[in-house]
């Protein structure tokens, strides 16, 4: 569907959210600089637009939009569609079969002081060496 | 049924991933390893060495060597209609190429598996690691992405087939500019068998040093609440939780950590977990194996001693 009304719009660049790349972005003339966390660190890629980028939580502070603009945004026209006139199959190819807690944890003990975490650590610190 | 997995390397070698996600897979048919980078030599050997892998292809060229999703993307799609399974570990890389190849092959891709029932069948978290949902595909075709610390590690004692594949030259048009590469010879913080994870509370880098020192002593593998690495006191690669690292340690021991949901979902596989806190309410604190309730800045520095006195070697 963002593929298809994509091609009808033509936007600039899409935003989309995604939680796990965090994505630093800079706009610079028709390409796009982003600092994105990698497993090892970070990287800065370059890119010519238009793209699409997802955004995480540290990128900024989001800005809320004043008021008048909330307003003038209610007037605006919404052009609502039915995904198959544009002949796309939306049917679900996954099924959800159950939904489960995760399995419980043990009810934990309190030490009393460090030398007895220190024994504990020392404990399970020999254990998992042995495989 | 023949699966298709992507090898994860960083620096030359195999990453320990790799063999997670071959043992993880194995159940379901032959395994193929693709190699895709440029001077590969030690990533295949190794690579050939696994148990359970029946050919390695190998790609060579310049262009791979960020393994971005554009670049390796084409080649894995190329290959595809050969598999029944198109597969790579739930990582940065896989993270990054799994839905570009879905909507280049039109295959709803199954994410972050940490279990397999069968052929179209597995498990995964949902909602920040706080229900375990099993889900059923019927696709011509299936493309994973494998939670590798939720698998044991295939052994060695294979013996596979090495294959040349043929590639054209990789252009892209996102090109990297720059990496960062965090500098420190901790355990790799995926495979760790103990990490120790550091919270804000530390309240400055140096207070985090505390926590390396402390983790360097037996050997561990070094983790940060989102709250510290905002705070700038460790690095973000060391981040653990929903939007970090999924650790599944023998043993993690949280310092000074609340226990936030966030952070929970990334801890929830380790099968021991101690919290040293200086709040007995803490979430953490209810959810540890062992607890210390004390303050840090005096907990660690005697826990150090303790473990020396013990005879403790990394
Ligand atoms: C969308 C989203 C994603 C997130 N992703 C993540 C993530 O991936 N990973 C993550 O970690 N967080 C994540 N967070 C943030 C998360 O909600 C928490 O804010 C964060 O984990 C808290 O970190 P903390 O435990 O270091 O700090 P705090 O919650 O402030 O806890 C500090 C703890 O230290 C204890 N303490 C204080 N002083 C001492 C002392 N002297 N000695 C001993 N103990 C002491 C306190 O009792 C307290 O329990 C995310 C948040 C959001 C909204």
């Amino acid at each position: 569907m963002i593929a298809i009304t994509s091609d009808k719009c033509s936007p600039v660049y899409s935003i989309g959210r995604r939680q796990r790349s965090p994505l630093n972005s800079a706009l610079r003339m028709a390409r796009l600089s982003v600092s994105r966390e990698v497993d090892f660190g970070r990287v800065t890629i370059a890119m010519p637009l238009p793209a699409v980028v997802t955004a995480d939580l540290r990128l900024n502070t989001p800005r809320n939009a004043a008021l008048p603009m909330v307003m003038k945004a209610r007037q605006k026209k919404l052009d609502v569609r039915r995904a198959d006139e544009f002949g796309v199959d939306l049917s679900p190819r996954v099924t959800i079969e159950k939904t489960t807690p995760p399995p419980a944890r043990a009810t934990g003990r309190t030490v009393d002081n460090v030398g007895a975490l220190a024994d504990e650590i020392a404990a399970l610190h020999s254990g998992t060496e042995a495989h | 049924m023949t699966v298709l997995v992507l090898a994860d390397h960083d620096l030359g070698t195999l990453s320990p991933a790799t063999a997670r996600v071959v043992a993880a897979v194995s159940s379901l048919g032959d395994v193929d390893l693709l190699v895709l980078g440029e001077g590969v030599d030690q990533i295949v050997a190794e690579a050939a060495r696994l148990s359970g892998v029946a050919r390695i292809l190998v790609g060579q060229d310049q262009g791979f060597v960020t393994q971005s999703a554009e670049a390796l993307v084409p080649v894995i799609a190329r290959l595809a209609s050969d598999y029944s399974h198109i597969v790579a570990s739930a990582g940065a890389v896989g993270r990054d190429l799994a839905p570009r190849l879905a909507a280049k092959l039109d295959i709803q891709p199954i994410t972050d598996i940490i279990a397999i029932h069968g052929p179209g069948r597995f498990d995964r978290p949902i909602y920040a690691g706080n229900a375990i949902q099993t889900v059923a595909s019927a696709q011509p075709r299936q493309i994973l992405t494998i939670r590798a610390s939720a698998f044991s590690p295939m052994g060695d004692g294979g013996n596979a087939m090495i294959m040349p594949l043929p590639t054209d030259p990789v252009r892209t048009v996102a090109k990297m500019i720059a990496a960062h590469r965090t500098q420190a010879d901790t355990p790799d913080l995926a495979t760790a068998r103990i990490v120790v994870g550091g919270g804000v509370s530390v309240g400055s880098a140096e207070g985090f040093k505390l926590v390396e020192q402390f983790a360097a002593v037996i050997g561990a593998g070094v983790g940060a609440t989102r709250a510290a690495v905002d705070a700038g006191y460790a690095p973000n690669d060391w981040q653990v939780g929903q939007t970090g690292k999924i650790i599944a340690p023998d043993l993690y021991i949280a310092v000074g950590i609340s226990g936030a949901l966030q952070h929970l979902a990334g801890i929830q596989g380790a099968k021991k977990i101690i919290a040293i806190n200086s709040d007995p309410e803490a979430p953490l604190v209810k959810l540890a194996d062992i607890v210390l309730i004390a303050d840090l800045f005096e907990a660690i520095p005697s826990l150090i001693e303790e473990l020396a006195q013990r005879g403790i070697k990394p």
